[in-house]
Formats: structure tokens, C-alpha cells, sequence
């Protein structure tokens, strides 16, 4: 392909700058100093501890990914299977899966207790359960999280059979195949490796996270890493030397999966690169209008599910009416600066994955084990806990940066690092299916490289990107963590005014604002992705 | 031509007006001293002592404070750490470190010496066990108690435990939500007091208090919203919460502090001066100054209502709700060395996550 080497070079410099001064530069700081301090003596470090932990995470994480895919992956199949792709019900359905990824943790632990516990609206209406505070209350949340997530990766999977194999399908159905022989032969093979990428992206989901296990699960055994790492921050003499064994150990365990399915997905034949033409999605009207409409109306009966825990919240904020002058005073500056964050981070992100996936797209051809690698590469800040990436952010740049007093900048590039996975992984998928074809064409025709990719790739793009952006947003909006190491009195988010109204007793107030920042969060979704579709 | 004569005078004007507007920006310039405080969030968050305190020691010492935040106690460490590594010290005082912080902390302090701040002698006595000569300056302290809702006691039909062992009879099964050590200072509290009560014997008393708790919520606040939301009748917290909610409108006394017949442990929060900032001695004067400010009765007596705490002097005026307060027999004054506190955290996930049985 005729892309211009100025223009993959730029997108090999962004893309590998962000690794090395994202993740490189800290992390290496932080590994200088397990090596320089005195204070972290390996024998601290208590491997039978160690191994207790990472199997509690394990089990956890996987039960989770389990249930998740349970659920998801049938949904996902199922809407994908009776709404197509461009209609005003997939769009519906494609906003609503979307969504619960932009509820902050702590509104999710806030409904899951709404929900199930002892006072809650289950108990209310006579059903007693002890499923809070153990190991089941952390899966359901987080099923309730990332099923949703799994459905939608299966879907868009689903609507690009359709759109690439409809022939193949076609043909299949004609010689009388069976759903289940067109499923295995035709559908999965274009559907697992989303699946099983978005599974691996929902066990790094899993395995770090950390207020909804302890708030939900009831302390030990139900336990994660992070805790782990925190706690060796936190009481001990800042000691990096144990919290960067338990930070090994979780990039080990979400690292390999990521390993396995490049490993795994090297080894088949088929190219990288898909060349497709430009095909209207033609879906198959089967059945009636009425069984149609039906359909149309489960699909999105079932997307709605995913989001009934929070409709519990929606119930308690009208009912308490928390919206009054004091309240809308106090969060204005971290609303503002909340969507600001919200805004750069998108950005920031977009950008490198956009970068990201030129790069690998450029390499698939030429260099496919460099392209392995970069794979790997851009996956690690899937597996590296916020709070290591935020100490060794300290270490590596607290020279020019000062945490304490709050750096804007930093918050959105340490929330841009955390995000970068999810929005390289939504738009990888392009760079498989480049219309190589088209391009090469209106190359030929004299067209500029970029009024070329304008004109046949951009359309394609848009969606996608503009999807993840959303994504990103709202996740941003709801992120606790990143932001809690590099604010200021002058820089509190949305989700730091929550927990410090927490702290002060104003317990009804930081309800309030945990619908809001859920509406925010979901919203900011709904809203883009709804222009896109 | 007049328009043109009206551009010319407008373009003149432009450069009078930036020239005019140099002395109001150099009125603007706080030239004032300074002085840099680190501290925790809530100290200086809107309705927090901050506001109140630090307007009134400007003007007594008419100099600038600039508080800076570091979260919680725990970071105001990692924050004296890293100015140390880079060797570039800001803060002349840290405020909020408590008696567990105390131990790491030190290396980052300026010891006093023979120096005492005025007042320091009306101190209460139990609040002085880190010796004077080190630095720290008791500014107020909490006890911690278990909390209880009466209302949901007598729901179901619960009698208030009156020892630590009484949380292990099976009636107190699920119905008691405590902080996860690992994570928040107030479960760190209690079980280094369950190890000053039950010694050799601590960790049977964690083994068997595992069925017992509902959960173990990472932060004092998050255990707190649940206790709230009458998730358990009972919750580790401070005796100030009882006085908190006599405050917010509960005339019944339905929430109340629970005292134990071993005594309750404290969390004594002080403020020092910081190394390494302190050579010019105006500098230090008014870091000197901040620090005897802290202990004088005016300030003292803003502590119950902006911080919840207790006042650290004696003598102070207290609200009603204070005085209501249950008292103590005894009070546990943990003072525990960085080391001590990372084997004891690891002995208790042996006994609590490595125990057999389910929960």
C-alpha cells in the first residue's frame, strides 16, 4: 500500500512515544527503585501470601469472565442475529450495551447494595438472600459490568459477517446447513477472536478491580491483588519492594492471556489483512413484520437488563430531591473540570490509538512478528495496576511534576494510558479489514493519500472511532483512581467530591452525585454513540 | 475626518489602558510571607477546620498560608518522601499525621529539641507518649468505639456487646461491619487494639471473628454508608459520630457509641515541622508560631464542630453533644513501629485469608 513513510512514520513515533514515556519511563523507575532502596528486602515478601492472594483474584476473575460470557456471548449472538447492523433497533441496542462500561465503580457497588441488601429493594419485597459481602455479590457486579461489554463486542462481530460473509452464509443455508453447522463453520470463526479478546480485556477488568471486591465481597478470602499493592503503600515505609511483587504478579496474570491469544492467532493461516470491497450490509428480513417487531423488541428488553441495577438509583435520587442551589455551587468547578478531563483523555486516547492501529496495520504486511510484539506492548497497561503506573509516575517525572499540587495534564495522560487498551482493541478491527483495494484505486486515480483515506476509509472510521472516544469519556468521567494521584485542592473531579462528601457524613449528597456522574458517564455514551449510528 | 480622528484616539488608548492596568496587577501580588502546610483533604475541604483556622493565623501573623492537600494521612508520607528524594523540600509544617504515621514519618521532621510551643504543657497528659523532644504535636484525637443503631438492636432483638469477646457470640453473626486494615486507619486501629487486649491470643480472636463481620469495606466512609443504610446494627467508628448525629437531628439518641470494658484505643493527629525548609529563621518563627496557634484555646475550641475530633488541650469548651460522649475506663495509646506494623498485617492475613472454612 502506497501510504506515505512520513505519515507511518509519525504514527510509529506517537504511538512508541506513548509506550516509552506512558509505561516505559515509570515503570522502569519504579523497578530502579526495588533495586536502589534498601527497604524492600525480598524477604518481606511472604510467597505463601503472595499465591493466596493471586488464587482469590484468579477465581474471581474467572468466575466473572465466566458468567460474563455466559450471558454475553448468547446475547451478542442474538442481536446480532435478528437486528441488523444499521437499523434504528441496533443502534438502540448498540447505545444500550454500551453503556453500563461508563458506571463508576462506587455507583456500582452503591446498587449492588441497594439491590441485594439487608435493607435493600430484594429484601423490601421479601426476598432475603446472602449473596452480599461474598464472592457471589463481586461476580454478579461484575457481570453485570462486562456481559453487557461481551454482548456488544459479539454483536459488531455478528453485523461484519454479515456484512463480509453473507454469501458464504447464503450458500450455507441453501445447501441446507444447520444454525449450529453455520455457527461453527461460517459465524465463529469471524466471531472468537473479538470474543476472546474482549473476554481477556473483561479478566483485566476483573482481576484489578478494587472497591467493588472489598465494598461487596465481605473481606478474605474473597480478596485482589490490589488491595495488596495498596496496602504496601500505604502503612509500610512506602515500600515499593513488596507492592512490585504483587504488581508482577498481576501483569503476569493479565499478560498472559494476551500472549496466548497472539500466539494462537499467529499460528492460523489466514492473512491479517482482509480485503473486502465495499458491501451494504444486506440483512436478511426472515419471518413477518410482527415477529420482526417482536424480535426488535426482546433484543432490546434484554440490552435494558443490563442496566436495571441502576435504575434503582434513578428511583432514590427523584425521591430525595437532592438538586438545590448549594449543590449545583458546589460541583460546578468539578463539573467543569470533570468534563474537561473527560474531553482530553478522549483525545489523548483516540489519538494514540489511531497511531497505534496505522502502525499495526502498516507492519501486518512486511512484519508480522513486529507486529506481535507492538500487540503486546500496546496490552501492558491492561495489566499494570493504576497505582503502580501512579507511583512510578511520581518517581519517574515528580522532578518536573509535583503530584501534590495538582497537574491536569498528568491526570489525563495517566487516564489516557489506563483507557488505551479498550480503545485499541474497539478499533483494531479496522486496520484487519482495509479496503486495500478501493485505496489502491483512487491512488491510481491521482487522488492524495489523504483525500484518499478520506473519501473510502474515513467513513468506516468515524463510527468506530468516535464510539471509543464516547467510551473512553464516560469511563473517564466515572475513574476514581488515576485522578486521586494527581489532584489539587484547585483540581477535585466528580469522583473525588463524591468520596471526600463521603468522608465529611454527607452520605444523601454523595448519592446525589453519584447519579449524576452516572447520568454524565452514560450519557456522554448514549449521546455519541446514538449521533454515530 | 472624525472617524478616523476617533480610531487614532482608540489606538492611543490601547497602550495607556495595558500601562494603567501594571500597579492594579502589582496590587493583586499577595507579598506577603509565606507559609506552606501539607495536610489531608478534609482539613482543608469546604465546611473542614482549614477554613475556619487558617484565615485567623494569617491575620495574626500577616502572612500567607498555602495549604496543600494529600489525601489522607498515609500520603502526606509519600509526599515528605518524595520531596526528600528530590531533594526539594516545600512545606515548613505537615499536618495529620497520626501515632501509627509517626514512625516513618520522623525522618522527615525537624526535632524541637529544647524548643516546646506555648501551651504545649496543658496538653492531656495521655496524649503525650511520643516524647516532645521528637517533634510531634498533639492537635486533637478520636476514640474509636463500635457505633451502634439502637433502633435496628431492637429489631432484632440484640443486647449492646460489653466486652471485645462479646462480638464473637452467634448472635452477632453478619452483623458487624469493621474497615479492612490494609486500607483504611481505623481498621489498622482496631486490630492493633485487638492485639494490645487479647496478646498471644489475637489471632484466634480473628479466626473465629471471621464469620462475625458482614464485610470489611475499604474506608471508614464506605463502612459508614452501609451502617447508614442499616446494613448492621454495629460499626467501627468514633465516639464522635454519636455527637455528629445528636447534632444532624437525632433527638432520640438512636445512634450511640458503644465503649468495651477493656478500654477503647485513640488516634491522636499532630502536626510537626518539616526538615530541610526551616533555615531562615523568619521562616522558622512563623512555622513555630503555626504550630502554638494550633494548641491555643481559640483554635482548639473550632475542633469539635469542623473536624469531629476531640480537643487535644484541656479545658476547652465542648458542645452538649460532646459532653454527652460516653467516657472510657481506660484509653489504648498504640504507638507502632513501620516494621511492626507490616509483620502484624501479614500475621493477620494468615489467620484471616489463609484460615479453612468458609465465611
Amino acid at each position: 500500500m502506497r501510504v506515505p513513510r512520513v505519515l507511518g512514520w509519525i504514527a510509529f513515533v506517537w504511538a512508541m512515544g506513548f509506550v516509552a514515556f506512558c509505561l516505559g519511563a515509570p515503570l522502569g523507575a519504579l523497578l530502579l527503585r526495588v533495586f536502589m532502596s534498601s527497604g524492600s528486602h525480598p524477604e518481606f515478601v511472604d510467597l505463601v501470601g503472595v499465591w493466596t492472594v493471586v488464587q482469590a483474584t484468579v477465581q474471581q476473575a474467572f468466575w466473572s469472565v465466566f458468567f460474563s460470557v455466559g450471558l454475553g456471548f448468547p446475547l451478542g449472538l442474538w442481536v446480532g442475529t435478528q437486528v441488523s447492523c444499521g437499523s434504528r433497533t441496533g443502534r438502540a441496542c448498540e447505545i444500550l450495551l454500551g453503556l453500563p462500561y461508563g458506571v463508576p465503580t462506587v455507583v456500582a457497588g452503591l446498587t449492588g447494595v441497594l439491590w441485594l441488601g439487608r435493607s435493600g429493594i430484594l429484601a423490601g419485597l421479601g426476598f432475603h438472600s446472602d449473596w452480599l459481602y461474598s464472592l457471589k455479590a463481586v461476580i454478579l457486579a461484575h457481570v453485570f459490568f462486562n456481559a453487557p461489554w461481551i454482548a456488544l463486542a459479539v454483536a459488531q462481530a455478528r453485523w461484519r459477517v454479515a456484512q463480509d460473509s453473507d454469501a458464504q452464509l447464503e450458500a450455507a443455508r441453501t445447501l441446507g446447513a444447520s444454525y449450529g453447522s453455520r455457527l461453527r463453520f461460517v459465524i465463529w470463526p469471524s466471531i472468537r477472536w473479538p470474543l476472546a479478546s474482549q473476554s481477556v480485556q473483561v479478566f483485566n477488568l476483573c482481576t484489578m478491580s478494587f472497591a467493588l471486591v472489598l465494598l461487596l465481597g465481605g473481606g478474605p478470602p474473597v480478596d485482589t491483588l490490589e488491595t495488596a499493592i495498596y496496602s504496601h503503600m500505604r502503612f509500610s515505609s512506602l515500600d515499593v519492594g513488596g507492592a512490585a511483587v504483587f504488581a508482577l504478579a498481576e501483569l503476569l496474570i493479565n499478560l498472559v492471556p494476551w500472549g496466548l491469544i497472539l500466539y494462537f492467532r499467529g499460528r492460523e493461516s489466514h492473512p491479517v489483512l482482509i480485503l473486502r470491497g465495499n458491501k451494504p450490509d444486506r440483512f436478511k428480513n426472515r419471518g413477518s413484520r410482527a415477529s420482526q417487531n417482536l424480535m426488535s423488541l426482546g433484543c432490546i428488553g434484554a440490552c435494558l437488563v443490563a442496566l436495571l441495577p441502576y435504575s434503582a438509583l434513578v428511583w432514590i435520587f427523584f425521591k430525595q430531591r437532592y438538586f438545590n442551589s448549594d449543590f449545583a455551587s458546589e460541583i460546578f468547578r468539578p463539573l467543569v473540570l470533570s468534563l474537561g478531563l473527560a474531553l482530553g483523555a478522549s483525545v489523548l486516547v483516540t489519538t494514540l490509538s489511531i497511531a497505534a492501529v496505522m502502525v499495526g496495520a502498516l507492519t501486518a504486511k512486511n512484519h508480522p512478528r513486529f507486529q506481535g510484539i507492538l500487540n503486546l506492548a500496546l496490552a501492558l497497561p491492561s495489566g499494570v495496576s493504576v497505582l503502580v503506573l501512579g507511583l512510578g509516575f511520581w518517581l519517574a517525572y515528580g522532578r518536573w511534576l509535583d503530584p501534590f499540587d495538582g497537574s491536569f495534564l498528568a491526570m489525563v495522560v495517566l487516564q489516557a494510558t489506563l483507557f488505551f487498551p479498550l480503545s485499541f482493541r474497539m478499533l483494531w478491527p479496522l486496520a484487519e479489514a482495509v479496503q486495500l483495494p478501493l485505496l489502491e484505486a483512487a491512488l491510481t486515480l491521482g487522488a492524495s493519500p489523504g483525500r484518499a483515506f478520506w473519501l473510502v476509509e474515513w467513513p468506516r472510521w468515524r463510527g468506530p472511532i468516535l464510539s471509543s472516544a464516547a467510551v473512553v469519556a464516560g469511563a473517564s468521567l466515572g475513574e476514581v483512581a488515576a485522578v486521586s494521584l494527581f489532584y489539587s485542592e484547585k483540581l477535585i473531579p466528580l469522583p473525588l467530591l463524591l468520596t471526600r462528601w463521603m468522608a465529611q457524613y454527607r452520605f444523601d449528597q454523595a448519592q446525589g452525585l453519584a447519579f449524576l456522574i452516572l447520568i454524565l458517564s452514560a450519557g456522554t455514551i448514549a449521546m455519541v454513540k446514538g449521533r454515530v449510528s | 475626518m472624525p472617524a478616523k480622528g476617533g480610531l487614532v484616539k482608540f489606538r492611543s488608548a490601547i497602550p495607556l489602558y495595558f500601562l494603567s492596568l501594571i500597579p492594579l496587577g502589582w496590587a493583586g501580588v499577595d507579598l506577603r510571607p509565606e507559609l506552606i502546610l501539607y495536610t489531608y483533604d478534609s482539613f482543608v475541604a469546604k465546611g473542614g477546620p482549614g477554613a475556619e483556622i487558617l484565615p485567623r493565623f494569617e491575620k495574626l501573623c500577616a502572612c500567607k498560608v498555602r495549604a496543600l492537600s494529600a489525601g489522607s494521612g498515609a500520603q502526606l508520607i509519600a509526599r515528605l518522601e518524595l520531596d526528600y528524594e528530590r531533594a526539594k523540600p516545600t512545606a515548613q509544617v505537615v499536618l495529620g499525621l497520626d501515632q501509627h504515621l509517626w514512625d516513618r514519618a520522623k525522618s522527615y521532621i525537624e526535632p524541637w529539641g529544647e524548643w516546646r510551643p506555648k501551651g504545649y504543657s496543658g496538653i492531656l497528659p495521655e496524649l503525650k507518649a511520643i516524647p516532645a523532644k521528637e517533634g510531634f504535636l498533639p492537635f486533637d484525637y478520636g476514640i474509636f468505639a463500635m457505633m451502634a443503631d439502637r433502633e435496628a438492636l431492637q429489631e432484632l432483638k440484640l443486647s449492646v456487646p460489653e466486652k471485645l469477646g462479646d462480638l464473637l457470640k452467634g448472635e452477632w453473626k453478619r452483623n458487624i461491619i469493621l474497615e479492612d486494615p490494609r486500607t483504611s486507619t481505623p481498621g489498622l486501629a482496631f486490630l492493633l487494639y485487638t492485639q494490645e487486649v487479647f496478646g498471644k491470643n489475637v489471632w484466634d480472636f480473628w479466626t473465629a471473628l471471621r464469620t462475625q463481620w458482614l464485610t470489611l469495606a475499604p474506608g471508614w466512609d464506605g463502612a459508614y454508608g452501609l451502617f447508614l443504610k442499616k446494613e448492621a446494627p454495629l460499626v467501627w467508628s468514633y465516639t464522635t459520630s454519636q455527637a455528629y448525629h445528636a447534632e444532624h437531628g437525632d433527638k432520640v439518641g438512636r445512634y450511640q457509641a458503644i465503649l468495651f470494658q477493656e478500654g477503647q484505643p485513640i488516634q491522636i493527629e499532630g502536626a510537626a515541622l518539616v526538615k530541610g525548609n526551616l533555615s531562615d529563621p523568619a521562616a522558622r518563627a512563623r512555622a513555630q508560631a503555626f504550630l502554638e496557634f494550633l494548641i491555643s484555646t481559640e483554635v482548639q475550641g473550632l475542633l469539635s464542630k469542623t473536624n469531629w475530633m476531640l480537643p487535644s488541650v484541656r479545658g476547652v469548651a465542648l458542645p452538649a453533644s460532646f459532653k454527652a460522649l460516653p467516657q472510657p475506663k481506660k484509653l489504648f495509646q498504640i504507638r507502632t513501629r513501620a516494621e511492626q506494623v507490616k509483620q502484624v498485617l501479614r500475621d493477620w492475613d494468615r489467620a484471616v485469608s489463609q484460615a479453612k472454612g468458609s465465611r
